[in-house]
């Protein structure tokens, strides 16, 4: 074990992780502070120049920009009232009104230093569950995965939207698109339509890239092409840094837990993290009556849980392969094609590789202090750069994206579809996560369901034989159960009461 | 785009039911209990299934006397000058699928990023050097750096 995290840690610091990683997170705070372009959106576009790194400087690059992205949205959220990344939307109020107050210092130097200490409480917490997890699970067989995917799917649904109706058809069509391609059983192509190049199913890069992309730059070329400039002072940030510390050490470490376990559930972001967390505070707060009004507290709990649920996020990535949100979904497509497949192994098999990853992670949110402080005293600058400019670039990137991953054109028409498909389904308020994860999933949890069938000779109680197996499928048809029934138990309530 | 919850459930309805009777249609192999019109199978019954809970919901709030609407265009695309610039992004990317074989990476997209920048309204100052500077770096980054193949044409081969 120590000589593994030493080959580790001298992995992470060689001039071409360290670079990487210091670009990426300059990246990530860039991307991340303009508002409507999302965390997700930044790593998709990153994919292609992953791509053609090492492993190592790969998913530092993918983790690095994560992080600061996501903190980087409170920036335009603080500023502007528009969060830069949904994950800040949960207290862009709380952000704004000490900006009206005049205290801008207050909410971003919060919300940056909570962000550090949260993602690196996440790493920590990662890298003890993560081992923890892989030991139990290097037991599990087709049957068990079978069920961890579906439970993974039915937590997405349950936690993605406002109506779990709109998220199960998004999660249908994220497994419509994994059927297309080859059986693997047979061999029999499934809706390909006679195009070669979909034999293979549909490239997952492409995909994305049109999916948080191509849809984004559509949305903002029909709404948003004006620019709002900042005319707020920002003043001195480290004063307030040491005193959020100190006033709120308990809400960071409560909160920097939490996320971290609700980014470990399949579907479950840094969104659904910081909105959790910021509501959880307002209860807990000794002052609930200061909430809305201008006061960090808030800001504290949500900024720790965001930057935390981002590393809980690889937990059920690394050891089952089952992503716990959009993001680490594409680390997980970046790990494969390293030849590196997610599994409980992983830790025997890539052990230098896993640590490695966790010390790019700690890198990351520790040089997001300085770099972070110098986005914000920047952020007046990049919010100028005007979106009809932007978007060009974006859509350059996107293109030659697409088309460098399998260096053929039909990668573009994947992106150009997906990207109509993901508008239309924003437009029509159906969640694009659960996709994301039935895409992901699909392929998972048919080649554990044949396998199983060939081994049980088509009992379908061979998924109840085995006891973690069995705990497993009744914790989902449990949730399915109450997936079904919570809204016609919620009219009963409200009838009776 | 927004459909309302009745032709969006009937739109669901009927995909289901396109990809239940094209899985039916797949070989079926002997001594498999499950073959690879399964899964479909069960997919397409699960939109079907969706289908029908947004027909009935958006009937049964049809009976209590609401009207909601079959179809309503988002507000951003009331406005033409919108859905054009949409537009000029769609083609864009058609164009440039169409155009990077015969033309070469560098020229393809040079003249794609200035009709898009131009049809965003930026200024032709920023159109210009951005149509001119962009395509030069990416390709120094993605053939020179990444090592990526980028179809070449007029402009590559007199350069390179």
């Amino acid at each position: 074990m120590p000589e593994t995290l030493a080959t580790a840690l001298a992995s992470v610091l060689t001039l071409e992780v360290l670079l990487t990683i210091f670009l990426s997170a300059l990246y990530g705070l860039f991307v991340g502070s303009i508002p409507g372009l999302t965390a997700t959106m930044s790593v998709a576009l990153l994919v292609p120049i992953t791509f053609f790194l090492d492993p190592v400087p790969a998913v530092a690059a993918i983790v690095t920009t994560t992080a600061t992205a996501i903190f980087a949205g409170d920036i335009p959220g603080a500023l502007l009232r528009i969060p830069g990344t949904p994950a800040s939307a949960a207290y862009v109020d709380e952000a704004f009104a000490l900006t009206q107050k005049g205290e801008s210092e207050k909410g971003l130097g919060t919300s940056l230093v909570t962000a550090v200490i949260g993602g690196v409480i996440g790493v920590l917490l990662l890298t003890l569950f993560a081992s923890q997890l892989a030991s139990i699970a290097v037991r599990f067989s087709s049957m068990e995965y079978f069920w961890l995917g579906c439970l993974g799917l039915s937590a997405a649904v349950a936690v993605a939207g406002k109506s779990v109706l709109r998220s199960a058809l998004s999660l249908l069509i994220g497994l419509m698109i994994s059927t297309v391609g080859i059986d693997i059983a047979t061999g029999h192509p499934r809706f390909t339509f006679g195009a070669i190049d979909l034999l293979d199913g549909v490239s997952f890069i492409p995909a994305m890239i049109g999916m948080f992309a191509l849809s984004q730059v559509l949305r903002t070329v029909t709404t948003d092409l004006q620019t709002e400039t900042v005319i707020t002072k920002i003043g001195s940030l480290s004063r307030f840094m040491v005193a959020t510390v100190r006033r709120f050490w308990l809400n960071i470490l409560r909160s920097s837990l939490l996320g971290n376990v609700l980014g470990a559930l399949p579907g479950a972001g840094a969104d659904i993290a910081a909105w959790i967390c910021y509501s959880l505070s307002k209860r807990f707060s000794k002052t609930p009556e200061k909430f809305g009004k201008g006061y960090e507290e808030g800001v504290a709990d949500a900024g720790a849980a965001n930057n935390s649920a981002v590393a809980g996020a690889w937990v059920p990535a690394l050891v089952f392969g089952i992503p716990g949100d959009s993001v680490t979904a594409i680390g997980i497509g970046v790990l494969m094609l390293k030849g590196i497949t997610p599994s409980p192994r992983v830790f025997q098999t890539d052990g230098d590789l896993v640590y490695a990853i966790f010390f790019a992670f700690i890198i990351a949110n520790l040089i997001m202090l300085p770099l972070g402080m110098l986005a914000i005293r920047s952020a007046r600058r990049v919010l100028a750069i005007p979106k009809r400019v932007l978007m060009p670039l974006i859509l350059a990137f996107s293109i030659l994206g697409a088309y460098a991953v399998d260096n053929t054109t039909f990668s573009i028409w994947i992106m150009l579809v997906l990207g109509l498909l993901a508008y239309f389904m924003e437009s029509n308020d159906i969640p694009i996560a659960p996709a994301i994860l039935g895409i992901v999933l699909g392929k998972v949890i048919e080649k554990n369901f044949l396998i199983t069938m060939i081994k049980t000779q088509g009992d379908l109680l061979g998924f109840f034989e085995r006891p973690i197996a069995a705990g497993l499928g009744v914790a989902t048809i449990a949730l399915w159960l109450y997936l079904c029934f919570s809204p016609l138990l919620r009219k009963w309530h409200g009838k009776t009461s | 785009m927004k459909l309302g919850d009745l032709p969006l459930g009937l739109l669901a309805c009927l995909f289901g039911l396109a990809v239940i009777f094209e899985a039916a249609r797949f070989p079926v192999m002997a001594g498999m209990a499950y073959g690879p019109e399964f899964f479909p199978t069960i997919i397409g019954a699960g939109f079907c299934i969706c289908g029908l809970f947004l027909v009935s919901g958006d009937l049964r709030s049809r009976l209590t006397g609401n009207r909601p609407a079959l179809f309503a265009l988002e507000p951003a695309l009331h406005s033409g000058k919108a859905v054009l610039r949409a537009f000029a992004v769609l083609i864009s990317v058609v164009l440039f699928v169409l155009l990077v074989k015969p033309l070469g990476f560098l020229l393809t997209l040079s003249l794609l990023m200035l009709f898009l920048l131009r049809s965003l309204a930026a200024g032709w100052r920023v159109s210009l050097s951005l149509a001119v500077l962009l395509p030069f770096a990416l390709h120094l980054c993605f053939t020179g750096l990444l090592r990526v193949p980028l179809p070449r044409g007029v402009i590559e081969s007199l350069l390179f």
